[in-house]
């Protein structure tokens, strides 16, 4: 009797962490430094709605173009706000998610009617003789913004003196991952140096 | 020759320089301390919320995602094509917005669980149901339209940061008003059965129905959250300078969202109904049964709301 009431709360109780508002499509790489220094090069395309509703909302003048101080302002309650999600970027080490020291490099910048952002976080490491295991994804847990990222696309490359092996697969079963959904696609990374 | 070829192509693809792409047993790889790797190491704190429910694990609901961002690229796409005078698409734009609503309120903050959780405290007819499904998307659809064009009106370099304010504060009253209208019915239920054991009448039927006036509040309570999604595509129309496609477009997508709330409203009303009569049926204390889900929708509201307000508020 009580069974379809159990279904039915289930139900709800599952649709109340999915509520994606703002899309983006992501393009990553991974680059390793000779010194194991791990950069991420992050590129987010927003969706054409959005693009617009935010351009316009940073266009005080209402001149239709952007200033410098106006581009800022999408880098600021984009970019810096998610400082405490650590760019929704969370790198998994051991059992530790390791926060990037802030990021570098930001452009925001109109490409056709998206609006488009750009910045690489680092991530101090030393690359050991042993493998170190890495395991990346990507997600705003709070799922107001979805993206939407191809894993498989992802670019990755090191110097000569640091070997990287890596895969992608989901986060099914890792207990680290239990506030991602378990589809989530993930990047396996496991690098040395020579 | 071309097979050599084909294979050195991929190996250049596929590994760069000392990268190669190999799945490679993790459990093996031996673990290094943290410290010993990662400079200045700082971790990042994690949720620790669990997401591990049968519908997000499906990938069902990954699936309804992918389709809103489609449709939402299609909303776009025709809108660009009436600005430009195209007039041919107004029909597959109504179509899209009512499909684009239809699958978002499937997301939360639409009004279903509050919807549910009302008719599995309070008997209801299917009227009732399809009444408040359509009132509170309608209000929730409507406040977002308002607040848009005032804004838009008022104060058009600011629209969609106020928006956003404005959404914030009254989603927080809002959703602690839905939290207070579970314990409500929640306090009902148990009030009404104190109320048949002390009259010593077991066997009288307590009236739990839903009335006009509750529905009425209930639809306030919960739509007056102006929905985000609509407000998105009316402000693109607006920014397009489609000032009607505006309104008719929220309508449309308003219309979609009715439908699905509609839809959990009835199913509810009839699942409350089989309830009810598999309890008679059973003979399984009527009243003790009756109080059980009048108490299971009560609660039901109420986490909703503490959920949502919880989302909204949280740093």
């Amino acid at each position: 009797m009580m069974k379809p009431i159990i279904w039915i709360c289930l139900f709800f109780s599952a649709s109340l962490y999915a509520h994606p508002h703002i899309f983006a499509t992501v393009f990553l790489s991974i680059e390793f430094e000779s010194s194991g220094e791990m950069i991420i090069k992050n590129r987010w395309v927003f969706d054409e709605l959005y693009s617009a509703a935010k351009i316009d909302a940073v266009d005080i003048n209402q001149d239709g173009k952007l200033s410098a101080e106006e581009w800022y302002e999408i880098e600021r309650s984009v970019v810096q706000s998610a400082q405490r999600f650590n760019y929704y970027n969370y790198l998994l080490m051991g059992t530790q998610f390791l926060a990037s020291n802030g990021y570098k490099n930001c452009e925001v910048k109109k490409e056709g009617a998206s609006l488009v952002i750009y910045f690489d976080l680092n991530f101090k490491m030393k690359a050991q003789k042993e493998y170190t295991i890495l395991t990346f994804a990507l997600k705003d847990l709070s799922n107001y913004i979805q993206f939407d990222l191809d894993m498989n696309k992802v670019k990755v490359q090191a110097p000569s003196n640091i070997e990287v092996e890596y895969f992608t697969d989901v986060l099914e079963g890792l207990t680290l991952f239990k506030a991602f959904p378990p589809s989530t696609e993930a990047l396996y990374l496991r690098f040395r140096g020579k | 020759m071309k097979t050599i070829l084909f294979a050195l192509l991929l190996l250049i693809t596929v590994s760069f320089g000392n990268v190669s792409q190999k799945r490679f047993n993790v459990e093996r790889t031996p673990a290094t301390s943290v410290q010993t790797i990662a400079e200045d190491t700082i971790s990042v704190q994690v949720p620790t919320q669990s997401q591990n429910s049968f519908f997000l694990k499906s990938g069902a609901w990954q699936e309804l995602v992918s389709l809103q961002k489609k449709l939402r690229d299609k909303l776009t796409a025709y809108l660009k094509a009436m600005k430009e005078g195209d007039d041919k698409v107004i029909g597959w734009f109504f179509l899209i917005c009512f499909i684009y609503g239809l699958v978002h309120a499937l997301g939360p903050g639409h009004g279903k669980s509050v919807v549910a959780g009302y008719f599995l405290a309070r008997r209801g007819k299917w009227w009732h149901g399809v009444s408040l499904g359509f009132s509170i998307t309608m209000i929730h659809t409507m406040s977002a339209v308002i607040l848009l064009f005032v804004l838009f009106l008022l104060a058009r370099a600011m629209v969609f940061s106020t928006f956003e304010l404005s959404r914030l504060a009254i989603e927080k009253g809002s959703y602690l008003l839905v939290v207070l209208t579970g314990l409500i019915l929640i306090g009902a239920s148990i009030f009404n059965r104190i109320k048949i054991k002390q009259e010593e009448s077991s066997n009288s039927i307590i009236e739990t129905q839903a009335s006009w006036k509750e529905l009425l509040a209930v639809s306030f309570i919960t739509g007056i959250v102006p929905c985000p999604a609509v407000a998105l595509v009316v402000f693109f129309c607006l920014l397009q300078g489609l000032y009607g496609m505006a309104l008719l477009g929220a309508l449309a997508i308003g219309f979609g969202m009715a439908f699905t709330n509609i839809l959990f409203g009835v199913g509810t009303i009839f699942l409350r109904q089989g309830i009810d009569h598999g309890a008679h049926k059973i003979g399984f204390l009527t009243q003790n049964m009756n109080m059980i889900v009048s108490l299971c929708g009560g609660i039901l509201v109420s986490i909703t709301g503490l959920l949502l307000f919880f989302s909204v508020s949280a740093p």
